[in-house]
């Protein structure tokens, strides 16, 4: 963008949002050019709004100068979802943030997007609710990105996802038109625009306000943590036990090489010689936990469990938990870069494609952790790489490539939390044809027809958006912090 | 009354490329007195795709049912042409049990999902009005749901994928068989609620649950409707098993076979610990209210959905409002008029069937809603009252025009439906 254009932008922008929320200076633009995932983008302009008027007069203006308005929390998406891959106004949601109310006789809450799913757990505790989604990042990430992404987490399992949790939600459309879509209640009359809305990465419109649905937390809640000599093992009793008619509330897997990275930096309690622990989370009334959590021991045991053990403590259960958790960033201080990929296969596939996930990255010369929702079939293979090494990304760019096609080749997704963002956009044709796709198109359109809210996400064609991932430009970074 | 118009060569042309099984008779399929010109029941999807690729190309409307229990929601058809009967696609096209996923095409009637799931102590949890006779199709298209809806994981919490044949003839599927999945966007919810007119459900993945180990139902005499809103609370909060919870309107009471005072009807699902653990609880609440009766079986549970029947000459609507606002418009309901109303606490739903209502109070019922921020939907209702009167009040219309004019640009599914020209 010519300098006089973008003085001209910034002086729009600025009539209705306070100029300290503009963002221009290139080393500003730095922060945003990357989120989670590989790849990197330069927005012209960055605002962090405030209120909805100013989210509204953004998009208005975006539109006058025919520019890209991409949303972002915390960016801590994976897939680059938010990433300004065509420039344009990176509308920056973490400074909307506030929780405007607990409503506990009716379990609902309206918070901003900006909220931290975390924060939203603990402002909820003194009321014995909880908003179910808790994805392992919950303590950055944002409740507007959950709904974004649709996002996940180990409580999946029994609760399911994002969507299945927000009641109405507040959006800009184009034209910053402002509207709920949903409401206080389930299953407002109309067109359920609210259930395609989550999940759709921020292509429809941008999320200001979210009415979220809350559940009780429940009496009686029993961790455990089954410890195997190998992943084969600990993959036929999570069948064992949802076969035995049981269905925890989470069943998190992870393996060798996950656990030898955790345990020294967590000191969770697992067992670094063990071939994979099963994180088991049974809840309900005492009674129901005491019998689910027998049918757990017993499965785990019949399948070669080398012992269960009970959290005896909330301080245990947390400890065990803080493992899984944290298991993301341990492994991200372990090589200078880590990729870490979404795949969904059905249940009963999951020993053999986590074989054929193993053998694929070390004929890549790669290491590969494997911390996942195993109840879910919900994999989450990451790949430990030196992206200075030449040719090193590339590479791990194509295993990426080879294990979503394992998923799909197993009758699984490409993803099961992470969402398609830039990333999967080329995989999308393995999955869904082109029938498929210009139906999805379609929705696309009908909320932004001239598709620049955040363009190149999801759908695959189109648009000037090249395929696949973007090329890293000269002008940026070499690896993370290093500007050259 | 039924009106009979003779057929276009177009269509007489097109009914000689289909196989004669396939070709059903219009008077068989009569809607708010109108005959279609055709009726078919295909066997197979290819078959809607080329009776819809026909309907697009000469412009005939084309109006997709199942077991036809839900033909009075929504808006007059402002065309009828063509009807599809679904019925004849009904196989299961994939289940299983082990990962807890089950394919099944939408002709399908929920009972028949629930007789093959129930093989390997599986269901789907969903208990829509007016019974199981609704087909996998309609119970989707609809988005109905009843008592278990918030207490466990339902229809629109459990659909993973489906397919749609497009207003094109094209077909296209969304989601995956998958208990997990956000690949695209997720059109399977779209459809969900649309009533048929953004595309033909063809077939549709659920994640299915175990069938709990037992059940009971409870029977909470109250003796006024406050006393019943204040127990329903008390249940709500007390952590046990509940599958459905649900407030009983005097006249509903009556109508049930009990006295005229408002009950509480709670059920139970989950192991045998947990369920006898939930009877003393409750017979332990009950002592601060009145009696308590343990129903020998579930019938009740489908004898009130069964009230919310279109074939009687009766208006059923649902209202939406907060948890605290139930018990208020089951009494704000039966006090009207000779209405008799029930109430779920957790998704905060309340039926109402009305015997006979007129315009005026509908609105002022209506508008009462709309003070406690709720909402009020025309489920079911004879064609006089919804020539006049807006089955779904204030809904978001922009964006409905635009992906009705993007799915469907000729207007051919079930035009009018939802508004004038949607």
């Amino acid at each position: 963008m010519e300098n006089n254009q973008l003085t001209a932008l910034i002086s729009d922008l600025s009539q209705k949002i306070d100029s300290s929320k503009i963002l221009d200076a290139p080393e500003d633009l730095l922060v945003y050019e990357y989120d989670t995932s590989i790849d990197r983008a330069v927005p012209e302009v960055v605002i962090l709004p405030t209120t909805v008027d100013e989210v509204s007069h953004a998009v208005k203006v975006a539109e006058q100068y025919n520019l890209p308005v991409i949303p972002r929390g915390s960016g801590t998406g994976f897939a680059g979802g938010a990433l300004p891959v065509k420039g344009g106004i990176l509308i920056v949601l973490t400074a909307m943030n506030e929780i405007r109310e607990i409503d506990a006789e009716n379990r609902i809450a309206i918070v901003e997007p900006g909220v931290i799913n975390l924060h939203l757990h603990e402002a909820l505790e003194p009321f014995n609710l909880i908003y179910a989604p808790d994805p392992s990042s919950q303590r950055i990430c944002t409740i507007g990105g959950n709904v974004g992404t649709n996002s996940g987490g180990p409580h999946t399992l029994a609760h399911g996802s994002t969507v299945n949790h927000i009641l109405g939600i507040e959006v800009v459309l184009p034209g910053g038109r402002i509207v709920w879509l949903g409401g206080k209640q389930l299953d407002t009359p109309g067109i359920d625009l609210r259930g395609v809305f989550v999940g759709s990465e921020g292509t429809l419109g941008i999320v200001t306000a979210i009415c979220v649905n809350l559940i009780p937390t429940n009496e009686t809640i029993r961790t455990m943590l089954a410890i195997f000599d190998s992943i084969d093992s600990a993959s036929e009793a999570v069948s064992a036990i949802i076969r035995s008619g049981v269905i925890p509330m989470a069943m998190e897997m992870m393996d060798q090489e996950t656990i030898k990275v955790v345990e020294p930096r967590v000191q969770a309690g697992y067992p670094i010689d063990a071939g994979a622990v099963l994180l088991i989370e049974v809840e309900g009334v005492a009674e129901s936990v005491e019998h689910d959590s027998a049918v757990v021991v017993s499965a785990c045991n019949d399948l070669g469990a080398r012992e269960v053990r009970i959290a005896k403590s909330t301080l245990e259960r947390e400890s065990l938990w803080e493992g899984r958790k944290s298991a993301i960033g341990a492994l991200g201080q372990t090589a200078p870069a880590i990729y870490l990929l979404d795949g969904v296969v059905p249940r009963t596939k999951l020993p053999e494609i986590l074989n054929k996930v193993l053998s694929a990255s070390s004929e890549a010369g790669f290491k590969c952790a494997n911390m996942f929702h195993a109840g879910d079939g919900n994999l989450h293979p990451t790949v430990l790489f030196d992206p200075l090494e030449p040719g090193a990304t590339d590479r791990v760019l194509e295993l990426g490539g080879a294990i979503m096609k394992l998923c799909v080749d197993a009758g699984g997704s490409i993803t099961g939390e992470h969402g398609i963002g830039l990333e999967k956009r080329s995989y999308m044709e393995w999955v869904f044809t082109e029938s498929d796709l210009a139906a999805m198109e379609k929705v696309r359109f009908s909320f932004d027809p001239v598709g620049n809210f955040n363009p190149c996400k999801i759908l695959p064609t189109g648009h000037g958006c090249a395929q696949g991932h973007m090329q890293i430009t000269d002008q940026h970074f070499s690896a993370p912090g290093v500007y050259v | 009354m039924s009106d009979i118009r003779p057929l276009p060569l177009s269509m007489e042309d097109f009914i000689k490329t289909l196989p004669s099984e396939i070709c059903s008779q219009p008077e068989l399929y009569v809607i708010d007195g109108k005959t279609p010109l055709s009726a078919f029941r295909p066997l197979h999807i290819d078959q809607i795709s080329k009776i819809i690729q026909f309907a697009n190309q000469y412009n005939f409307a084309v109006s997709p049912q199942g077991s036809r229990t839900a033909l009075t929601l929504g808006r007059k058809l402002e065309r009828y042409d063509i009807a599809l009967d679904t019925s004849g696609i009904s196989k299961l096209v994939e289940y299983t049990p082990e990962d807890l996923t089950v394919t099944i095409e939408a002709g399908a009637t929920l009972q028949d999902l629930q007789s093959v799931l129930a093989e390997f102590g599986q269901y789907l949890p969903a208990d829509p009005n007016p019974s199981n006779a609704v087909t996998i199709g309609g119970l989707l298209a609809t988005a109905r749901s009843g008592a278990w809806r918030g207490n466990v994981p339902s229809t629109r919490d459990l659909i993973l994928g489906m397919t749609v044949v497009m207003a094109d003839g094209s077909i296209a599927t969304s989601g995956g068989r998958v208990v997990k999945n956000v690949s695209g966007f997720d059109m399977h919810r779209l459809h969900t609620g649309a009533l048929g007119s953004l595309g033909i459900i063809s077939s549709a993945s659920f994640k299915v649950l175990p069938i709990p180990e037992r059940s009971v139902s409870l029977i909470l005499y109250c003796s006024n409707i406050n006393e019943a809103d204040e127990l329903a609370f008390i249940l709500r909060n007390s952590n046990l098993p509940i599958r459905g919870l649900t407030i009983l309107g005097s006249n509903t009471s009556l109508k049930l076979g009990f006295s005229r005072t408002p009950k509480v009807l709670v059920e139970f699902a989950g192991i045998e610990v947990s369920i006898n653990r939930s009877i003393k609880d409750t017979e332990q609440i009950m002592s601060r209210f009145g009696e308590i009766d343990q129903l020998k079986d579930s019938q009740i549970w489908h004898q009130i959905r069964s009230f919310a029947n279109e074939q009687k000459e009766q208006i059923v609507v649902r209202c939406g409002v907060q948890a605290k606002n139930v018990a208020e418009v089951i009494e704000l309901a039966e006090s009207n008029t000779a209405a008799c109303a029930w109430g779920n606490l957790t998704s905060g739903s309340v039926w109402v069937v009305f015997e006979d209502i007129n315009v005026v109070t509908l609105s002022k019922f209506r508008s009462q809603i709309l003070s406690l921020e709720g909402f009020m939907q025309v489920e079911a209702a004879p064609m006089g009252i919804r020539d006049i009167f807006d089955p779904f009040g204030d809904i978001e219309t922009d964006l409905v025009r635009a992906l009705k004019h993007r799915f469907d640009p000729s207007g051919i599914l079930n035009p009018g439906r939802w508004m004038v020209g949607v």
